[in-house]
Order: structure tokens, then sequence, then C-alpha cells
């Protein structure tokens, strides 16, 4: 059965690529998919190895939830809108430091018009001009982020769409249901910065810390 | 030929720091009547109240992208010969030819220097 699977998946997946030129991109995401659907459901089975692949890359995006969520450690109402949440942080943030950047060069640039005109005052003018140049990084990130974030949320989509039509419900089997601090490994600590809105200030790290 | 600087210049994008940048190298140029709007829809608006000499605008804008405001500024009789200049990240060959059918006059791709912009409004105004 697993080896009829993989024959029909892998004959599929060539006539895509061909179709593509060789060229997989987002948009084939729903082709693939319904490749794995049709070739499991003529392999005859759910508990072939290739279900059992898509489950892993399930749970590792369900991790992936929890990992980012700030609020449910369990993940079972986190969604990719968390991730989502914390790509737009980056974005504001570097909006926010392109902000203080031109506001610090318009300062400069005011300050130049009192001067008297001089090599000086030009040189001094072509560097500030550069760092607003420089600041076109911000657009250029959000638009990646968001490029990001709709990747994940089609992945995401997919890979549910394909659980649930063989009646798999991941949340069910998901192994990271909340632990106890005691069994808190390694990585469990390791959660990067919460988003702002869920952020504590020094004070209240300093209360926690002094009881 | 020197530029009419003193033109009303329209800059269209969704992102605000894009909008600053764009401004202050106009300002450099000498364009000081700038005015700003964060999509298509809300250019429109703008256009409807005011005569522009330049329309510098983004692509990827929501409800209404760059290209759907080009066409619709190319439409209609009051702001069809408005010179129109495209500044995006958007770079693949199909964008560039189908900005260009829609009636784009210049075409400036993300990042860009001051240089570029002068060079490309210059081509676009005659100066």
């Amino acid at each position: 059965m697993k080896h009829r699977v993989g024959k029909v998946l892998l004959s599929r997946l060539e006539e895509i690529s061909q179709q593509s030129g060789g060229q997989l991109n987002i948009q084939d995401i729903d082709a693939i998919i319904e490749s794995v659907e049709v070739a499991i459901k003529e392999g005859g089975g759910q508990d072939s190895s290739l279900l059992s692949g898509v489950k892993d890359i399930a749970n590792e995006i369900r991790l992936l939830k929890q990992n980012l969520s700030t609020d449910n450690k369990n993940g079972n109402n986190a969604s990719l809108g968390a991730a989502g949440l914390e790509l737009d942080a980056i974005a504001q943030s570097t909006e926010t430091a392109a902000n203080t950047i031109m506001d610090a060069c318009e300062q400069i640039q005011s300050q130049l018009g009192q001067l008297p005109h001089s090599d000086a005052k030009d040189a001094i003018q072509q560097q500030v001009t550069q760092i607003f140049e420089a600041c076109n990084f911000q657009d250029l990130t959000g638009q990646r982020i968001t490029k990001v974030i709709r990747t994940f949320d089609t992945v995401d989509k997919h890979i549910s769409r394909l659980l649930k039509s063989f009646g798999i419900d991941i949340s069910s089997t998901s192994p990271e249901a909340h632990k106890p601090l005691d069994q808190w490994t390694n990585e469990d600590f390791k959660n990067g910065p919460q988003l702002s809105k869920d952020a504590p200030s020094q004070d209240d790290i300093d209360k926690l810390f002094n009881g | 030929m020197a530029m009419n600087t003193s033109m009303n210049v329209l800059i269209v994008d969704d992102y605000k720091t894009m909008l600053r940048i764009i401004r202050n190298l106009l300002n450099q140029i000498g364009f000081n009547n700038v005015d700003e709007a964060t999509d298509g829809t809300a250019a429109l608006k703008k256009l409807e109240e005011k005569q522009y000499g330049l329309i510098i605008s983004d692509w990827n804008m929501e409800p209404m992208s760059g290209l759907e405001l080009l066409q619709k500024v190319r439409a209609t009789e009051a702001t069809k010969a408005i010179p129109f200049i495209m500044v995006t990240a958007e770079s693949k060959p199909e964008n560039v030819v189908k900005a260009k059918e829609a009636g784009v006059n210049n075409y400036i791709v993300k990042p860009f220097n001051a240089d570029t912009l002068r060079g490309k409004i210059a081509a676009v105004l005659g100066g």
C-alpha cells in the first residue's frame, strides 16, 4: 500500500512540476495537496507513512502556534493570527525606528537651512539624503512580512483541510498540553520577546522578582 | 529647461514611512506643494478636490491598488493627462509591461535613491 501511494503521488507531483517549468510556487500548493489526497485515497488507507508525514507537519505548525502565542501555552485556540501579530510587531518597531531616524534627519536639515552655503553644508545634506534613502527598508520589511504571513496562512489552511478530510483533528493529538513548570525543558523557556501589549514592564518584573 | 516645481504633487502609498521619504526628497528637489493619500480610493478623492501636476504612486495598496488608480486616472477626462510615476517593490517584467499598457509615464523600483527619483521626474516633466 505504501509503495502504491508513493508511485501515484510521485507521478502527480512530476506532472505538476513539469507544468510549472520545474518551479513550484505557492499557487501550486492546492494542486499538491489535492495530489496527496488522491494518492492516499487511491492507496487505500489512512495509515500510510505519507499521511503520518502530513500529521507531523501539522503538529509542527501547531507547536509553532504555541510558541508564538503569549497567552495560551496549549495553543488550542491559538491561530496563525498570533504569528501575524508577532510579525506585525516587527513591522511596527521598524516603522518606529524609521520615524525616529527621519525625525532626527529633518532636525538636521532644519539646522542646515539656517547656515550659509558651504561645501560642508552640501556634504552633510547629501549624507542626510542617503539616510532618508536607506529608510526604504521599512517599506520593504513590511511587504516581506505580509508575504510571509500569507504564505504561512495558506500552508496551514491546506494542511488543516487535508487532515480534516480524513477526519483527523490534530488538536486532540497534540502532545504539547500545558506542562507544569518543573517539567519545562530548555526549549520551553525560549519564547523570545513578547508583543508590546503583553510585555511586562521592568516594574512588573521587579515586583515579581522582589515578591 | 527647469521643472515647474510649484505644481501640486500627489503621492500615494500605504506606508507612511515611504510617504515621508518621498515628501522629503520632493522638498529637496523644490516641490513643496505635496499632498498624500494612503491608497487609490483616497487618492481619487484628492484628485476630485484639486488639480495636480504629478502623481507618484505605490502599486500594492488596499482597497485600491496603484494600477487600478492609474487605470481610473487615465479613464477620466479631467485627470487622464496627469503624469503618473509608479514607485513600487514590484519588479517583474510583467508588472512593468502592465503598468506601461495602463499608461504609466515612468516606473521606479524600491529601494530607490534621490537621484533616480529626480531623474525620472525630470524625464516625465521635461526638466
